[in-house]
Parts: structure tokens; sequence; C-alpha cells
């Protein structure tokens, strides 16, 4: 079949299609619109209530700690707590800012360019979730193994698997972003190459 | 004078233009929610998720340029990141090209017209290009010229004569096959 036998077999079937579909009128518009702000402001609301009860456990933890026993492991551990507590809160605000800051862009940008920023916006921030997200909690768990340590009577049980696990979960969290990154870059660089060699 | 008066000040002729674009492009816009989605629930979201955009952004169209085009590009974008959304939320495969898999919309083979079997063969055909031919195919289809469609993608005239060729050329290959069965 030729080129524009082609185009005369494909246009005649796509112009057979959907030809009554109606559109949404403004008033139900505005009503999906408000819809999805409520979505979006009811779990971003549960994030941080979540986020805000599991810093509020960490602090009380923590003073409990540095007020019932005067040892430097519970100082040292009660310490690391309320660390924990205030990087919990901190990558709140961080994720807080990000997701207004999200909110903008042209809409109007040209498809692949919109494609590839969308890509690179992602990439970029699986890259840098190890800085804002995980790197902030490490030194506060540093603190609470470390006073465990220095307990007169170290339980070396609670210190190793606590150690472990925590440093496993955090391993595996900066992998999976490592990893997801790394599979964004390959869209890139395949939508460069398309873009590029057609 | 703030944002949210600034956004009802415009929302009369934002509404008007809206109108204009519904009138002259709802069914293309149907088109392109179902060559990007094959599951009817998810597709009826994503039309109505274009439709928002689209609304949403004529507060920033300059009333200088092409409304149709400018239409298209915001429609096109928000189902680029419908398919980005979906790969995401599948990540066991990602050698994926973005189909969004679901139910196949449509009546069975036996109470389906020989047209509308071709219709549903040809949408089945399109969203297994990888996504960017399916931005091109689509835009195509809907009688945009290879520079617009240059435009509005953002690659050379070239570039979009020799995917669409490619792409025409399979779709063709594809819903012939089918007919043959």
């Amino acid at each position: 079949m030729t080129a524009d036998r082609d185009d005369d077999f494909l246009s005649d079937i796509w112009k057979e299609q959907n030809m009554h579909a109606q559109a949404p009128d403004t008033h139900r518009l505005r009503d999906r619109e408000r819809q999805l702000e409520h979505c979006a402001t009811r779990r971003n609301r549960i994030e941080y209530v979540a986020g805000g009860i599991a810093a509020s456990i960490l602090t009380a933890a923590g003073l409990s700690t540095l007020w019932d026993q005067a040892t430097l492991g519970s100082l040292v551990s009660g310490t690391g707590h309320l660390a924990v507590a205030i990087a919990l809160l901190w990558v709140l605000a961080r994720l807080h800012r990000r997701q207004r800051d999200a909110r903008s862009g042209d809409p109007g940008t040209p498809i692949v360019m919109h494609l590839r920023n969308r890509l690179e916006a992602e990439r970029d921030m699986l890259r840098g979730a190890w800085a804002w997200y995980v790197a902030p909690l490490i030194p506060g768990f540093a603190l609470i193994y470390g006073g465990i340590a220095l307990e007169p009577h170290p339980n070396w049980l609670v210190f190793w698997s606590g150690s472990f696990f925590t440093a496993a979960m955090i391993g595996w969290i900066a992998w999976l972003n490592h990893r997801a990154a790394n599979r964004l870059d390959a869209e890139i660089a395949r939508l460069d190459t398309e873009n590029d060699g057609s | 004078m703030d944002v949210r008066q600034r956004q009802d000040n415009q929302a009369p002729e934002r509404d008007a233009l809206y109108r204009r674009v519904a009138d002259e492009m709802a069914p293309a816009l149907a088109r392109l929610a179902e060559g990007f989605e094959a599951d009817v629930h998810a597709r009826e979201d994503l039309l109505q998720d274009i439709h928002l955009r689209i609304w949403k952004s004529l507060e920033r169209f300059d009333g200088a340029g092409n409304l149709r085009a400018w239409a298209f590009r915001v429609a096109h974008n928000t189902a680029a990141d419908h398919v980005a959304r979906a790969v995401r939320r599948r990540p066991t495969r990602p050698s994926d090209t973005g189909d969004v898999e679901g139910i196949e919309p449509g009546p069975g083979p036996a109470s389906m017209t020989e047209t509308s079997a071709r219709a549903a063969r040809l949408m089945t055909s399109i969203r297994s290009l990888p996504p960017l031919d399916r931005h091109l195919i689509l835009l195509y289809l809907e009688g945009e010229p290879p520079r617009s469609i240059a435009t509005l993608t953002g690659l050379s005239a070239g570039a979009v004569s020799v995917r669409i060729h490619r792409a025409r050329a399979a779709l063709t290959r594809d819903v012939q096959k089918g007919e043959d069965v």
C-alpha cells in the first residue's frame, strides 16, 4: 500500500470515532478543580499529622530518657531521639516546600521538552533524596545506638540488631532511589536518541 | 491585585476561550485520551484532566497565539504525564513503552461492526507505539500538518516526517493483519 493510500485508510477509520464526544462545562471543571485541591490538601495534612505524631513520640521518648536516667548513655540516646524528631520536622518542611514549588510550570511547553523536563525533575528529586530525606536522620540514629553502647551494661543484641536493621533500611531506600534515578537517566537518553536519530 | 482576584477577573474570558476549544476539539480530545489509555474508567479520568488543564492553562494563554495549537500542547502534555505516572506505578516492567493496561473498552467482536472493529484495532495498535510516536501519530491523524507537529512537539520537521511515515506504515500493517485473521 502506498503512503497516500495509508493516509486515506487510517484517516477514514480515525474520523469515524468519537464524533459526538461531549466536553464538560465550566461548572463541572470548577467542581473537579475543587475536588482535586481538597484531595491534595487532605493527603498533605495526613502526611504532616503522621510526621508530627512520630516527631512528638520521639521528642517525648527523648525527653523522658534524658530526665529519668542520668548516665552518659541515656544522655546520648535521648539527644539522638530529639535529633531524629528535629530531622523529621525538617524533612516535612522540605516536602511541603517541594510540593508548593512543583505547582508552577509552563503548560504550553513543547511536548518533548515537557517530557524531558518532567523526567529530569523526577531524576533530580530521587538523586537528591539521599541528601534531603535520608541523611538528616543518620546523626540521630547514630546517637541513639551510640547511647546504647555507652550504657554501663550495654544490651548488645539491641545494639547490633537495631544498628543493622536501621543501616539496612537506609541502604535499601538509597539503593531504590539510585536505581529509579538510573532508569530515568536511561529514559532521558532514549528520548534524546529518538529525538536526534529518528 | 492578588492572584485570586486576577483569576476571578479573567474567568469570563477564560470560560469563553474554553468553550471555543470544547466546541471545536471535544472529539479530538476524546480520541487523544483513547490513544493513551485503554481502561475505560482511567480514560474518563484522563479526559477530565485534559479538559481541566486546558481550562486552567487558558489563564496564561496569550490571545495572539493559536488557540488550537495551545490546547493540543496542553492536552498532549497531560497525556504524557499520565503515561509517566502509570509507568512509575509499575516499576517491575522497565521496558514498558508507556501503554496503560486495563480493560479493553467497547463491545465484543461479535457485536462490532467492521468499522468499529477496525477503529478498535487501530487504537490498540496506536497504544502499542512508543509514547513519542503516539503523540506524533495522534496529531497527524487529527490533520495537523508536519510543520505544526514539529512546533508542537519540539522535534525537527524532518524527524517528524520520518517518524510519522514509520508509524503510519506499522499501523496500517497492524490493522490490515487484524482484518485478515
